[in-house]
């Protein structure tokens, strides 16, 4: 029973073993890579490799992946994998994935797996373009210089396209900054000839066969390395704010002895070779309110150019950034918000912006992108082309409340080739807009109730003392004069009234009309008599007999001129209706209307001597 | 969804009307406040009118706090 048993599990590690190579993931010994042909740019302190991949599928099902592999060396220092196929206008970008685990590759090897745009039916060829970006690693060799020497860096990479497939033909062109080699390795054929080393072609390489290429040579432009924390902003009010903050440092070889700065200055070309002079920031079109500032305050070396495609901002560091020296600065701007926000038709809003460094040549070792967006927006959601780390925070800002909702995205060493496009789409109601001015508003509101709560507060502690009641008496009284004034100004426009009736009269001859208005405005002065006779009563209650008689004094005044006035338009329509000789009426009404003119401007100053 | 197929997010107030409005609603809720005073010195217990109060307060209240808003986003405060 148990050799039997024995049996069946050989026997099924035998079928399993010959079932695992036809699987998906696995090295399709039928495709060949014809012709690679490399490019290795060592001109500056981040190796960027561009493979130009032509294989064949040499056997009969189609191939829809294909693998990439990465030497140890070329592994550790990846920043960023990418390919393409296609040339120009239909160029695509194709899904990199690692792998791992794939029978008969080492394990110390990187996979990638490459999705193809189509599948590459058999006897087909397909050209694939693949680039990496590698950090470090390129590694100053002296790792200490003077002032006055040159930065000779050592480069440690691999000869071969590290392939899992055979490749019948193979070359490599190296591009070095400056035509300075020390050494560099000599597997023929190769040749070297000014700033180029070429290796190759190598005909028939076998599949993951890794030769090391180790080049010394001089290079000097800057190795600019960063932690990066980038702001962003967004206000619905018609801007995005972004704030970039560098703590930098030149990763090249470190400075040994003193620093001249004489010597600096004397000999541009031949001094402080390695360090960082200036940097320069690609930064969006309509880019406005710039500004570069340290912790002592702003700095005052930089230049703006703005075209209609980017805003250049050249900017010089405090000091020169000698190997190793380091410096923290601040570099922020404002851009106008249409150009980057979007409305979806669902009602989302979306973001639109660049993810990475705007610093040319500057690896960012800590890249951190906060996206803050305005107070009210819920239910976040970014859409980063490469993997990120993502976090939720709040930021208490200008006038907020509960807090502005951040995003925040972190990536570990950022490169040129991360500067792209990503999206952040949240949602948000219109009305929250509002929440700022009305906290605004709210503000000033508290400060005017506040206002009217202390006018009303009486502190006075002797309520009862003399002076006290006497203020309070007379500010009683001139209250009710105030307004006893008022009632009589309002009285006066209304007897005005039988005035205009008697016009129209004149003019229409229609007595009937300026016998109901008549009647009306007595009805309504009569109405607002007894008013002003409360009014009195009011004031004779207060007990302040000068005032009283005043206001007596008026009001028989009053009475008089209304009399006068209800005289007039008797008069009038007596002459109207032929019961009075229109040349006696003439007359008493000439006679009146001076009456009326000359109590109405006493009526007149005695309510103004009421309000005194 | 394409961003080319979206709309283009504005702000309400065109920003080159900001320095008009503030100045516009900050002069104006300044009268207002001035006028607010005046009554609130001249007036006694007794003749004191609640709702004028009010009102002249709270328009003097929505005129400064939109004035200041705009003046904020004039300054470059974008809040």
């Amino acid at each position: 029973m148990g050799r039997r048993t024995g049996l069946l599990a050989v026997w099924l590690l035998v079928v399993a073993c010959y079932l695992a190579p036809l699987s998906a993931a696995n090295v399709d010994p039928n495709i060949v890579n014809t012709r690679v042909d490399r490019k290795l740019d060592l001109a500056t302190q981040t190796v960027r490799i561009s493979s130009t991949i032509k294989f064949e599928n040499r056997g009969s099902t189609p191939v829809r992946s294909y693998l990439l592999a990465l030497a140890p060396s070329e592994a550790a220092h990846l920043a960023f994998i990418g390919a393409t196929q296609g040339k120009g206008r239909s160029q695509t970008t194709l899904a990199v994935e690692a792998v791992a685990g794939i029978p008969g590759v080492p394990s110390s090897l990187s996979l990638y797996e490459v999705a193809l745009t189509r599948p590459v039916g058999g006897g087909e060829s397909a050209t694939l373009e693949v680039v990496s970006v590698h950090t470090g690693a390129e590694v100053p060799y002296p790792a200490e210089i003077t002032q006055s020497e040159e930065q000779l860096v050592l480069y440690t990479g691999s000869l071969h396209l590290v392939s899992p497939y055979a490749t019948a033909s193979e070359s490599s062109k190296v591009g070095l900054p400056t035509s300075l080699v020390k050494a560099y390795t000599k597997a023929e054929p190769v040749k070297k000839s000014g700033t180029e080393i070429t290796y190759g072609p190598y005909s028939d390489v076998a599949p993951l066969s890794v030769e090391e290429l180790r080049i010394h040579f001089e290079n000097n432009s800057p190795f600019a390395v960063a932690d990066l924390e980038r702001e962003i902003e967004v206000s619905h009010w018609g801007n995005v704010y972004v704030t970039e903050n560098y703590k930098m440092r030149n990763a090249g070889a470190k400075h040994k002895g003193t620093f001249s700065r004489f010597e600096y200055q004397a000999r541009p070309g031949m001094s402080g070779q390695n360090a960082i002079r200036e940097l320069l920031a690609r930064l969006p079109p309509r880019a406005n309110s710039i500004y570069y500032r340290d912790e002592i305050g702003n700095i005052s070396t930089s230049h703006v150019r703005s075209t209609s495609r980017v805003t250049e901002v050249q900017l010089e560091p405090r000091y020169p950034l000698m190997g190793g020296w380091k410096t923290e600065f601040t570099l922020g701007y404002s851009l106008p918000l249409a150009d980057f926000l979007f409305r979806a038709k669902d009602g989302r809003r979306v973001l639109n912006i660049t993810f990475g460094c705007p610093l040319r040549d500057v690896v960012v070792e800590d890249l951190t992108v906060k996206v803050i967006l305005p107070e009210g927006s819920t239910d976040l959601t970014a859409s980063v082309p490469f993997p990120v780390a993502q976090a939720r925070d709040v930021r208490l800002t200008y006038l907020d409340t509960v807090g502005r909702p951040v995003l925040v995205l972190k990536k570990s060493t950022a490169v040129m080739e991360h500067n792209q496009h990503f999206q952040v789409s949240y949602r948000f109601r219109g009305v929250a807009l509002l929440a700022e001015p009305l906290l605004l508003v709210a503000f000033f509101l508290a400060l005017f109730l506040a206002s009217m709560a202390c006018l009303r507060v009486d502190l006075t502690i002797a309520k009862s003392s003399a002076s006290y009641q006497a203020d309070l008496h007379r500010h009683k009284v001139r209250d009710i004069l105030a307004r006893l004034a008022a009632l009589l100004t309002a009285r006066a426009t209304e007897a005005d009234k039988i005035e205009a009736a008697l016009k129209e009269l004149s003019r229409s001859g229609d007595v009937g009309a300026a016998r109901a208005a008549r009647k009306a405005v007595e009805g309504s002065l009569k109405d607002s008599a007894k008013s002003v006779k409360a009014l009195q009563d009011e004031l004779d209650g207060a007990g302040d007999a000068k005032a009283a008689a005043k206001a007596a004094a008026v009001v028989a005044k009053e009475q008089q001129k209304v009399t006068a006035q209800a005289q007039l338009a008797e008069t009038a329509v007596a002459v109207w209706e032929k019961k009075l000789a229109a040349k006696d009426g003439e007359q008493r009404m000439a006679a009146l209307h001076a009456r009326i003119k000359a109590l109405k401007q006493e009526v007149r100053d005695a309510i103004q001597a009421l309000e005194d | 969804m394409a961003l080319s197929e979206m709309q283009r997010v504005h702000s309400p107030v065109d920003p080159v009307l900001y320095p008009l409005l503030a100045v516009v609603l900050i002069t104006l809720g300044l009268l207002f406040t001035a006028s607010f005073f005046i009554y609130e010195v001249t007036s006694s217990k007794f003749s004191r009118n609640i709702v004028r109060e009010l009102a002249t307060g709270g328009v003097a209240s929505v005129l400064l706090g939109f004035g200041s808003l705009f003046l904020l986003l004039w300054t470059g405060v974008y809040v």
